[in-house]
């Protein structure tokens, strides 16, 4: 496309070339232009070779239509660039990138061998952590029986006459104990001393009776397991 | 001269009007001058639709494939530098005295077997003993899934009140094995107490010797006060 023009100009010197005949008939004396001034556009059309050069100078139309067609060129070949860039950058991108991933991937099978070798200790250490985890599930809210046993023993005996004959403890701390007081007012100085205990979470007084030589009772409750969790197992 | 001179000027003319219409045609905007073109935005477009756009997929997945790789390298760099710090022969000792005080398996008759023994030296007398395999179900992770197992059974004796509460209590501190008591119930009979309790004793059966390096690895030494209490515990065993 970019030799087009200049063919332009090889016919247009030849169409000049053809008027060297006329010279002698019409002698014109070519204007001296000036060396530092360059010619006004169109001025070369005119003048050439000593003679007249009478094909037109272009119109605005053909003037803009040869400037789109050098505009598309252009671009053409702009858009030639920038494909052969984008294509380089793309595929330059991708190759760096699974070069990159392959380089990691290699670094990561190095580790990998390396930890596959201490895998024992990795069993090893699972083995005794299993074993800990059942250890705190199992244990960890755990409480010392004889701890509560005592415990409320000791409540029982301030009370006064209050002997507790019958223990039963559950889960979450849970308990009823069942006993027998010389009378009444001990039940109630036991039961109020349980109710003012600052251990226990809830108690009531399930039942009460006399018997032939004392009043026996059973108190159902519930102690607070932090006071009496076990760090002993 | 005139007739030549008429000839030679005509046929410059027709020569002048040739290279006009030729040049003419030349300024021209043709469908082969953008053809270029379109088929340059073309070509970029296809290319675009069916390389560039896979490529670049590719170059993302392969870059988030990275970024994993990377993640898997520091991991496993961590793991490498816990595991460089366990000492091989401490962590078989203390594996040692894990597996006594929760045992891969524990014999039905032999924790019978020291339970009774206990009761006899706290000078307790055996009215009820009997106890199976149990399995407990639990949530959590365990090596039975959600299933921890143990031994249990319920037992009765007969004693001192005093005897009685020093049997629990070396059931908890003094017991090798790791216990628990349920559904403790003493009572009071002419100054005899009775005691029924439920007690369990727990094991860890053996696991597949298989790991996942990636999986979340906790280091036992995280916990040393446990492993101290193991440790204890395996020596009165001994």
């Amino acid at each position: 496309m970019n030799n087009k023009e200049p063919e332009t100009k090889n016919i247009e010197k030849k169409v000049v070339e053809q008027k060297a005949p006329v010279k002698p008939i019409q002698p014109v004396t070519q204007p001296e232009v000036p060396k530092n001034e360059t010619p006004k556009p169109g001025y070369e059309n005119i003048m050439a070779e000593n003679g007249v050069n009478l094909i037109p100078t272009l119109s605005k139309e053909e003037v803009v239509v040869a400037e789109k067609k050098k505009k598309l060129n252009v671009g053409s070949i702009v858009s030639l660039l920038i494909l052969v860039v984008v294509s380089i950058l793309i595929v330059g991108f991708n190759i760096v990138s699974r070069m990159s991933l392959n380089n990691e991937k290699e670094k990561l099978k190095t580790y990998e061998n390396q930890i596959t070798k201490m895998t024992q200790k990795m069993i090893s250490s699972n083995e005794i952590s299993e074993r800990i985890q059942l250890y705190n599930r199992v244990l960890g809210e755990n409480y010392s029986p004889k701890s509560v046993v005592d415990y409320l023993n000791s409540i029982a005996s301030k009370s006064g006459t209050a002997i507790i004959t019958n223990f039963a403890l559950g889960q979450d701390l849970l308990f009823t104990i069942e006993g027998k007081a010389s009378d009444m007012e001990n039940i109630s100085k036991f039961w109020y001393l349980l109710s003012n205990d600052p251990k226990m979470e809830t108690v009531a007084l399930q039942s009460v009776g006399n018997s032939e030589n004392n009043v026996r009772f059973v108190f159902k409750g519930k102690l607070i397991m932090k006071d009496f969790l076990s760090s002993t197992n | 001269m005139s007739i030549v001179s008429n000839a030679v000027n005509a046929t410059k003319t027709k020569k002048e009007v040739d290279a006009i219409s030729e040049r003419v045609k030349k300024t021209k905007l043709r469908i082969t001058d953008v053809i270029i073109p379109i088929l340059v935005v073309v070509i970029l477009i296809i290319l675009g639709v069916f390389v560039f756009v896979p490529m670049i997929k590719k170059a993302v997945t392969f870059q988030t494939e990275h970024k994993v790789v990377l993640e898997k390298e520091a991991q496993l760099v961590a793991l490498e530098k816990t595991l460089t710090a366990m000492d091989e022969g401490i962590l078989q000792s203390d594996l040692v005295n894990a597996q006594k005080v929760i045992p891969n398996t524990l014999k039905v008759s032999s924790f019978m077997y020291y339970i009774d023994n206990l009761a006899g030296q706290k000078g307790l007398t055996s009215s009820e003993i009997s106890a199976g395999d149990i399995k407990i179900n639990t949530e959590g992770e365990t090596s039975e899934g959600n299933y921890i197992l143990g031994v249990s059974g319920p037992l009765a004796y007969e004693g001192s009140l005093a005897n009685a509460l020093s049997f629990l209590d070396s059931l908890y501190s003094v017991s090798p094995y790791i216990i628990t008591i349920e559904n403790l119930d003493m009572e009071a009979f002419n100054n005899v107490w009775k005691i029924k309790l439920s007690v369990t004793g727990y094991y860890v059966p053996v696991s597949v010797s298989s790991v996942d390096i990636y999986s979340k690895f906790t280091p036992y030494s995280k916990f040393q006060e446990i492993v101290s209490i193991f440790e204890t515990k395996a020596s009165q065993l001994d």
